[in-house]
C-alpha cells in the first residue's frame, strides 16, 4: 500500500545520486558506478558506513592518492587485492569518487597530484638499475632501431617512464609481425615469461590480451642475440600477465590526395563519388567496407597489404583511404616530399594501448603503471609524440573495444 | 579360569574413546530431546530453537550473569551456532574453528580455515560462517572459498577438505551443513554473482561428493521451460542454497529453500525462473526435488526463498512454516507441499495484496508490474526482506513463531545487467527508504496461522540475530548494539538484558551440564546490515567477537 507521497519525490532524488553538476570531475560518474560494483558491500552505499567493521572512506586522507592506489591493488589489513580486477583507470575512477567524499565534494587539488611513483622493489628487475623493454624493431613510427638507441612513440615513452624511475633503458629488439599466422598476445606472454624483458609496449587494451595465461606454451618472436642453439618455434611456458593503463590510442583517420578538391572530409558517408582505395585485410577495410557509401565501395581500388599502399595512393591509384594514423605517419617520415594529407576525421572505433608486465612483478607493475600516471597528469605524451612525429590520440576510458556496436552503427 | 583384569581394563578405555564421540543419527534426531547436548543445527532437526529447560525462567532469569567469556579474536560478524557435545563446545568464525571447555571457557583447540586474500570479494553481505554439524567424531564445516572440510572432534587436526567449486566466479559457503544419514549437505552463496546455484551433499567419512543438485535446470530439463528468454540467463540465474534446511526423519525429505534469481533485473528473464525463491523437498540419499513451492516467482525484488524452514504439526497436519524475506508467512504441507495458508506478517507489503490460496502465486501490485518494466519504484519489504537470515523460535505450547522482522522498502530502479565474473550483478540501481517515525525492526510474537503478532517489541537498529524460546517463558535474542536480551514469551515484557560489548548477530542456544541451565551466545558485531545499510548509529558498537556463557548466580 502507497500511503505516503512525500517518500516517492524523494526517490528521484536518491536515484540521480549525488549532484553531478558541469564542474564535476569527468570521472566522477564512472568512479560511482565502480564504486556500487566493488566497494559499496563493505564501505557502504553512497561511502556511508559506521567504520565499526570496515574503514570509513570518508576518512581517507585526499593527498594519499599513491596509499590508496596501492590498497586497492594489493589489499590492506581485511581489505582483499582488486589489483587482478581492477583496471589502473577503474582505480582512479574510484579515487575520484573517494576524494569528492561520493562526490559531495569539490575534487581536492591535492588529490590530483601525480601520484608518488614508487621505486621498483629489488629483485624484480631482469638487470638492476635498468628497464629491459621489448620493442618491435619494425614498429614503424612508434619503434625503430638506430645505431645507438632507438626512436619512436614507445621509445620515447619508456625512456621517459624508465627516466621516472631512476632506471636505465635497455631494449630487446624482436621481430614481429613476420606473417599473418603469428598472434602478437601469446608473444608477449612468451617473451615477459621468458623473460626477454621486464615490459612488453603497444599492449592492447583487449578481453584475452592479460591476466590468465591464453594457453599453456608459446613462441616468442625471434629477437636480437637470439642464441644460436633458439630454434625459430621453440615454445616456453606461459606466465600470467598484467597491463598498465593505456597511454595512447591507436585509431583510424581519413587520408587523402591532393588532387581533391576538399578541405576536410568529417564523414565516411561523404566519400561518395571519391576514388577510395582500401589495404586489404586491415580494420580500415572492414570499416570501409561496411559503412562506406555502396556505389564507392564497389569502384574502389583494393591494394595489398603492407607500406607500399600509401604509395600507391601517392602515384595516383585513389584519393581517399581510413588507416591506421601512426601508418600514415610513418609513410610522412619515410617520404618527406609526400603530398598525402591526414584529415581531421577519426573513426570511434579504435584500441586502447598500455604496457605490459610479469604477473609476479607486481612492485614492477605500481612502478610503471604510475609512472605513466605521472606523464599522462603531466600531459608529457603529447610531447613525446611530437619528438617521434606521432600523431597522438589520448586513451579514452573504454575498457574493450566495443567493434560490434561500432560496426553496427552506420 | 582366571581373568586378565589389566587387559579387560585397557579394552575398556580403547572402547571408551571412541564412544565418546559416538553421535549417531538417533542421536541427531533426538537433540531436542536430550538438553545435555546441542548437535544440530537450530537446536533439532525441525529447527524450532526452542528447548524444554525450564530453570531459568520468568522469575529467575533475573539471576542470569556471565559465567565466562572466549574471545573470538576476530573482528568479522559472528553468526555462529555453537554446537556442545560431551562437555566440549564447538564454534566457528570465518577464519577458524575452536573447540572450548563448555562449563569453564577454557579452549582445548583452535584451527585456522586458510583461504585466499582475495576471497572475501565474492562474499556479498559479511565474512561469516554460521556454525558446523557433528557426526561419529566429526565436526563439517564450510569455507568462504567454497570448500568443506572435516576435523577431528577430539584435536581439530583436519580429516579431509573438499574443494566444491572455484570461488573466483562468485561462489561461496557461509552455510552450516546439515547431516543426514552418512552425508553433509550444504548450499552454495552468491546469488549477487550471477552463479548458478545449487544444494550438494558429501560423503562425511571420505569427503567425497555424493550428490548435487543444481537448483535451476539446464535447458531440457524439468522446470527449464519457465526461463522463456531464450538465451543463457539460466547460466547466471541465482537460486544460492546458502541457509541449512530442516529434516524429517519419518518422511526421510530434507526441505531447503533457495536464494533470489540473478540478476534482479526480472525483465530480462521471463517466466518462472524455477528454482529460485523456492522451497524445496529433497531425498537426501539423491538430492532428488520431490516436490517444489515457489514463494516469490520472476522475482524482481531480491526476495530470497531462504529463510529457516521450521517443522511442526498445526491442527494435526505435520507443516513446515517460513517467514520469507517476501512479508509472507507461509504454512505448507511438508508432506505434499501444498500450501495451508500465507499471510503478511509485517505491517508494509506493497508488491503483493497477498496469495492466492488455490495457486500459492503472490497477487502482485503495479509496484511489481512496474519494478519488471523497469520503472522507479519504492517497496516493502525491501532487498533484506520482512525478516533477513536471522533464525526464529517456535514454541508449539503457545503456537508462537518468534521473529525477528524488519520494517523498511528500497527504492528501485531496475537496470541493463552487465555479467562480470566474481562482480556484483545486480541489474538495479537502489537505496534505502527507511521508516520516517517508526523503528526499523520488531521482536514479533506471532502466530503463524494467521501472521498477527500477539506482542511486539520495537528497536531503531533493527535486530540481525537468531531468536531462541524455552518452556521458561523466556524469548532470547540481541540487539546490534551489542544487549542480549530475554523477553516474556506470553507478554513481551523485556525482563533481562545484558551488554555484552559488541553488537550481536549471532544465534543463541540453551543447555544443562549437572542439572545447571546454561545460555550461550556469540556476539560481535557486523555482516549485512552493518556493512550496506550505512547505520552510522553503530559508529560507536565496536567490531570484537565473543562466545559468552551465561548461568543462574547461585
Amino acid at each position: 500500500m502507497q500511503s505516503r507521497l512525500a517518500p516517492l519525490t524523494l526517490v528521484a532524488t536518491l536515484f540521480a545520486g549525488p549532484s553531478l553538476a558541469a564542474e564535476d570531475h569527468p570521472l566522477l560518474a564512472e568512479g560511482q558506478t565502480h564504486y556500487k560494483d566493488f566497494c559499496a558491500h563493505c564501505h557502504g552505499i553512497n561511502m556511508v558506513n559506521p567504520g565499526t567493521s570496515s574503514y570509513d572512506l570518508r576518512k581517507y586522507p585526499v593527498e594519499e592518492k599513491a596509499s590508496f592506489v596501492d590498497a586497492v591493488n594489493n589489499g590492506k589489513g581485511d581489505m582483499p587485492a582488486w589489483g587482478d580486477i581492477l583496471l589502473p583507470e577503474e582505480i582512479d575512477a574510484i579515487w575520484v569518487y573517494v576524494a569528492t567524499r561520493a562526490g559531495n565534494q569539490p575534487f581536492p587539488e591535492i588529490a590530483a597530484a601525480a601520484a608518488v611513483v614508487p621505486s621498483v622493489p629489488d629483485g624484480e628487475l631482469m638487470v638492476p638499475v635498468t628497464l629491459t623493454a621489448c620493442l618491435d624493431v619494425k614498429g614503424g613510427i612508434m619503434s625503430t632501431r638506430r645505431t645507438k638507441g632507438g626512436a619512436g612513440f614507445d621509445y620515447e615513452v619508456l625512456a621517459a617512464v624508465a627516466d621516472r624511475l631512476d632506471l636505465k633503458l635497455d631494449v630487446t629488439w624482436f621481430e614481429g609481425d613476420q606473417d599473418e599466422f603469428e598472434d602478437p598476445i601469446p608473444q608477449a606472454y612468451a617473451m615477459l615469461s621468458m623473460p626477454l624483458c621486464d615490459v612488453v609496449a603497444a599492449h592492447p587494451v583487449f578481453p584475452g590480451a592479460d591476466g590468465p595465461i591464453p594457453t599453456d606454451r608459446a613462441a616468442p618472436p625471434r629477437w636480437d642475440d637470439q642464441p644460436e642453439h633458439w630454434r625459430p618455434g621453440n615454445q616456453v611456458d606461459l606466465a600470467p600477465i598484467r597491463r598498465t593503463r593505456p597511454y595512447m590510442r591507436a585509431v583510424q583517420g581519413m587520408v587523402f590526395s591532393d588532387r581533391i578538391d576538399v578541405e576536410d572530409i568529417d564523414s565516411i558517408a561523404a566519400l561518395a563519388e571519391l576514388r577510395v582505395g582500401v589495404q586489404q585485410g586491415t580494420l580500415g577495410e572492414a570499416i570501409l567496407r561496411r559503412q562506406g557509401p555502396p556505389a564507392a565501395m564497389a569502384e574502389a581500388i583494393t591494394v595489398a597489404p603492407g607500406p607500399n599502399f600509401l604509395w600507391e595512393m601517392e602515384k595516383g591509384a585513389f584519393d581517399v583511404t581510413l588507416t591506421d594514423t601512426a601508418a600514415f605517419d610513418f609513410h610522412r617520415r619515410q617520404n618527406m616530399l609526400s603530398k598525402l594529407k591526414l584529415g581531421t576525421y577519426r573513426h570511434p572505433l579504435g584500441v586502447n594501448i598500455g604496457l605490459a608486465t610479469a604477473e609476479k612483478n607486481q612492485g614492477l607493475f605500481a612502478s610503471i603503471d604510475a609512472a605513466l600516471a605521472a606523464l599522462l597528469a603531466e600531459g608529457a605524451m603529447a610531447d613525446l609524440a611530437k619528438k617521434a612525429r606521432m600523431t597522438y590520440t589520448p586513451p579514452n576510458n573504454e575498457t574493450e573495444p566495443n567493434f560490434q556496436a561500432v560496426l553496427r552503427a552506420r | 579360569m582366571r581373568l586378565n583384569l589389566t587387559v579387560l581394563a585397557v579394552s575398556a578405555a580403547l572402547l571408551a574413546a571412541p564412544a565418546a564421540f559416538a553421535q549417531s543419527q538417533a542421536d541427531l534426531e533426538n537433540d531436542v530431546s536430550t538438553p545435555g547436548d546441542v548437535l544440530t543445527y537450530g537446536m533439532g532437526y525441525d529447527l524450532t530453537r526452542h528447548s524444554a529447560l525450564t530453570q531459568i525462567n520468568k522469575d529467575t532469569v533475573k539471576r542470569l550473569v556471565p559465567a565466562w567469556s572466549y574471545s573470538l579474536a576476530d573482528s568479522r560478524g559472528q553468526e555462529t551456532f555453537p554446537l556442545i557435545h560431551n562437555g566440549v563446545m564447538y564454534a566457528t568464525t570465518h577464519n577458524a574453528t575452536v573447540a572450548v571447555d563448555a562449563l569453564t571457557g577454557t579452549q582445548k583447540w583452535k584451527t585456522a580455515v586458510e583461504y585466499p586474500a582475495e576471497t572475501p570479494r565474492v562474499a556479498c553481505c559479511g565474512i561469516v560462517n554460521r556454525g558446523g554439524a557433528i557426526k561419529d567424531g566429526k565436526f563439517i564445516r564450510t569455507t568462504l572459498d567454497a570448500h568443506i572440510v572435516a576435523l577431528d572432534m577430539a584435536t581439530g587436526a583436519e580429516l579431509w577438505k573438499t574443494k566444491s567449486i572455484d570461488f573466483k566466479t562468485g561462489y561461496s559457503f557461509t552455510v552450516a551443513p546439515l547431516i543426514v544419514g552418512n552425508v553433509a549437505i550444504v548450499g552454495i552463496s552468491g546469488g549477487e554473482y550471477g552463479i548458478r546455484g545449487y544444494i550438494e551433499a558429501y560423503d562425511i567419512e571420505t569427503g567425497a561428493q555424493v550428490w548435487r543438485t543444481y537448483t535451476i535446470p539446464a535447458p531440457g530439463e524439468p522446470g527449464s521451460e519457465t526461463w522463456q528468454d531464450g538465451g543463457d540467463a539460466w547460466k547466471h540465474g541465482g537460486a544460492p542454497g546458502w541457509l541449512t534446511g530442516s529434516y524429517d526423519p519419518e518422511l526421510d525429505l530434507v526441505f531447503w529453500g533457495t536464494g533470489n534469481a540473478a540478476s534482479w533485473n526480472a525483465g530480462v528473464r521471463p517466466g518462472d525462473n524455477l528454482y529460485t525463491s523456492t522451497i524445496l523437498a529433497l531425498d537426501p540419499k539423491s538430492g532428488e526435488i520431490k516436490w517444489h513451492f515457489q514463494t516469490s516467482p520472476n522475482d524482481p525484488f531480491d526476495h530470497d526463498s531462504t529463510n529457516e524452514l521450521i517443522l511442526t504439526e498445526l491442527n494435526g497436519e505435520k507443516v513446515l512454516m517460513q517467514a520469507s524475506r517476501n512479508g509472507f508467512l507461509y504454512v505448507l504441507n511438508r508432506e505434499t507441499g501444498e500450501l495451508v495458508t500465507a499471510n503478511k506478517f509485517v505491517d508494509q507489503v506493497n508488491w503483493a495484496t497477498g496469495v492466492d490460496k488455490e495457486t500459492g502465486r503472490p497477487l502482485v501490485t503495479d509496484v511489481y508490474t512496474k519494478a519488471v518494466a523497469g520503472e522507479e519504484v519504492t517497496y516493502w519489504p525491501s532487498a533484506l526482506g520482512g525478516k533477513n537470515w536471522s533464525p526464529s523460535s517456535y514454541d508449539a505450547k503457545r503456537q508462537l513463531m518468534f521473529v525477528n522482522t524488519l520494517n523498511f522498502g528500497l527504492n528501485y530502479k531496475a537496470v541493463e545487467p552487465k555479467y562480470r565474473p566474481g562482480v556484483f550483478y545486480f541489474g538495479a540501481e537502489f537505496s534505502w527508504a527507511w521508516p520516517e517515525e517508526e523503528p526499523r525492526g520488531y521482536l514479533r510474537a506471532i502466530d503463524p496461522m494467521t501472521g498477527e503478532f500477539k506482542w511486539q517489541d520495537g528497536v531503531e537498529i533493527p535486530r540481525l540475530g537468531a531468536v531462541m524460546s524455552t518452556d521458561g517463558g523466556l524469548v532470547f535474542t540481541g540487539t546490534q548494539t551489542g544487549e542480549f536480551e530475554a523477553f516474556d514469551s506470553d507478554t513481551g515484557e523485556k525482563l533481562w538484558e545484558y551488554q555484552t560489548g559488541s553488537g550481536i548477530v549471532g544465534q543463541p542456544i540453551t543447555w544443562e551440564a549437572d542439572g545447571k541451565q546454561y545460555v550461550t551466545i556469540a556476539n560481535g558485531g557486523g555482516a549485512v546490515y552493518a556493512l550496506f545499510a550505512g547505520d552510522e548509529r553503530l559508529a560507536n558498537t565496536p567490531a570484537g567477537g565473543n562466545l559468552i556463557t551465561f548461568k543462574l548466580l547461585d
